[in-house]
């Protein structure tokens, strides 16, 4: 029989508690997406959290990540078969319990992930669906989402009031009716290299380093969080 | 002199702003108010037949005489406005519907159902026959796991006994009135639907 240490989640387990298993139990956090990725090796969890992160803080879409979520899901089926054999077998409670943890974890985020996009969409619809560029960051099922839900939306919209009011009147696309995002809204990020000098717009300049914490404006701050020098935080 | 009776030109009857008042002084979703809806799309009519008659009828010395033209912009503006107003109310509407989707369940509850005019019920329809969709091409169950994971058995009270059922990680339970400690994912749906309360851990 094997004897196999565990290098469970994210914490490091006591190296004394190891356990006897016939099947080797890789965790999720332990791989790492591969080398054509980048530089940084982190691992496919540490992706789509940030990926996650920086979703929720930035005031418009940020391009879908294809290849983490694919390589999530992936990894995720696996580590559900693996935890539905171990079921079967006997003192292992503990440790499917943990894992399953792990995979609740890793879930949640994946949903969480989709989920914020979603809700961005649904809010700057027009907005986005009028512009390519913005368009060609949604992934396939995201841009059919989007053309669905605004005809839904305009469906309800013109039954419940449009069609009655005089046809000058009756268009969607108001200028006043398309939600934009506020790209100058401030947002608090994280560098995650030494960006060096950085121009914020009118307050001036900043110099950042690995590690800073800053609050400025986004839109100054857009490129930077698109090559993953800076997070959102 | 200023020929027009007063008593035709309604702007101070403020529908629109009513509308947008009572949607925002409720929770949930009061019932659709078809009528002040309808006050708003006449007030609405009245406004741009009385515009366009304006603009048809007078001479062009009179459409320069600002008292003209002011009331002309000024009943253009109330109709934009009402369009804003009327708008605003049924998209809040949609809101709080889509709300009920996410948190309750992607069926109409019995009890909302007659709050809501025949197209909101058919948005609903509508917004879940997409998001089934998307969760299918995506193979995700995006309604589920909706708050992080904190523990991984949750205690519950079952508040009926409803019979065997299927829990999503494949087991078979009985349910009946008790208090019985499941998987967190399990009981996420049945917390949804009503079946079952989770008790205060400690």
């Amino acid at each position: 029989r094997e004897s196999k240490q565990l290098g469970a989640i994210s914490g490091k387990m006591d190296p004394s508690a190891t356990i006897e298993s016939d099947i080797p139990i890789p965790s999720i956090s332990d791989d790492e997406l591969d080398e054509t990725q980048g530089s940084n090796s982190s691992s496919v969890q540490e992706k789509l959290k940030l990926a996650w992160i920086n979703e929720r803080g930035s005031p418009e879409i940020l391009q879908y990540e294809e290849a983490v979520v694919n390589r999530v899901k992936e990894e995720l089926e696996t580590q559900q078969e693996l935890l539905e054999q171990l079921n079967e077998k006997k003192g292992t409670a503990l440790i499917l319990r943990i894992y399953q943890m792990e995979v609740d974890r890793i879930n949640f985020m994946l949903k969480a992930y989709l989920r914020t996009r979603l809700k961005k969409i649904e809010k700057q619809v027009v907005h986005i669906l009028s512009n390519d560029e913005l368009v060609s960051r949604l992934s396939n099922s995201e841009v059919e989402f989007s053309a669905r839900y605004l005809d839904l939306v305009e469906k309800n919209f013109k039954t419940a009031f449009l069609k009655h009011i005089p046809e000058n009147y009756s268009s969607m696309e108001d200028k006043e009716m398309v939600v934009e995002p506020n790209l100058d809204e401030y947002v608090f990020c994280r560098a995650l290299s030494n960006v060096g000098n950085l121009s914020v717009g009118d307050n001036g300049d900043l110099t950042v380093n690995n590690g800073d914490i800053i609050v400025a404006s986004y839109r100054p701050l857009k490129d930077l969080i698109r090559n993953g020098m800076i997070q959102l935080i | 002199g200023n020929t027009y009776p007063r008593k035709r030109e309604k702007m101070a009857s403020n529908h629109g702003k009513e509308l947008v008042l009572e949607i925002k002084r409720s929770h949930g979703l009061p019932p659709y108010n078809n009528d002040l809806m309808r006050k708003v799309v006449n007030e609405t009519q009245l406004l741009y037949r009385s515009m366009m008659k304006k603009m048809r009828t007078k001479s062009k010395d009179e459409l320069k005489d600002p008292s003209v033209t002011c009331s002309i912009v000024v009943n253009n503006e109330t109709i934009k406005w009402n369009k804003r107003l009327a708008l605003a109310y049924i998209n809040e509407r949609l809101n709080r519907i889509k709300k009920i989707w996410w948190t309750r369940s992607s069926v109409l509850p019995d009890e909302v159902k007659p709050n809501m005019s025949q197209a909101e019920k058919d948005f609903f329809e509508g917004y879940d026959k997409i998001l089934s969709e998307y969760n299918q091409e995506m193979d995700v169950d995006l309604a589920s796991d909706m708050s992080p994971p904190s523990e991984l058995m949750v205690e519950v009270r079952i508040l009926q006994d409803y019979g065997e059922i299927l829990l999503r990680s494949g087991q078979f339970i009985d349910l009946k009135r008790s208090s019985v400690c499941l998987l967190r994912s399990d009981v996420e749906s049945l917390i949804q639907k009503g079946v079952a309360v989770q008790l205060k851990s400690g």
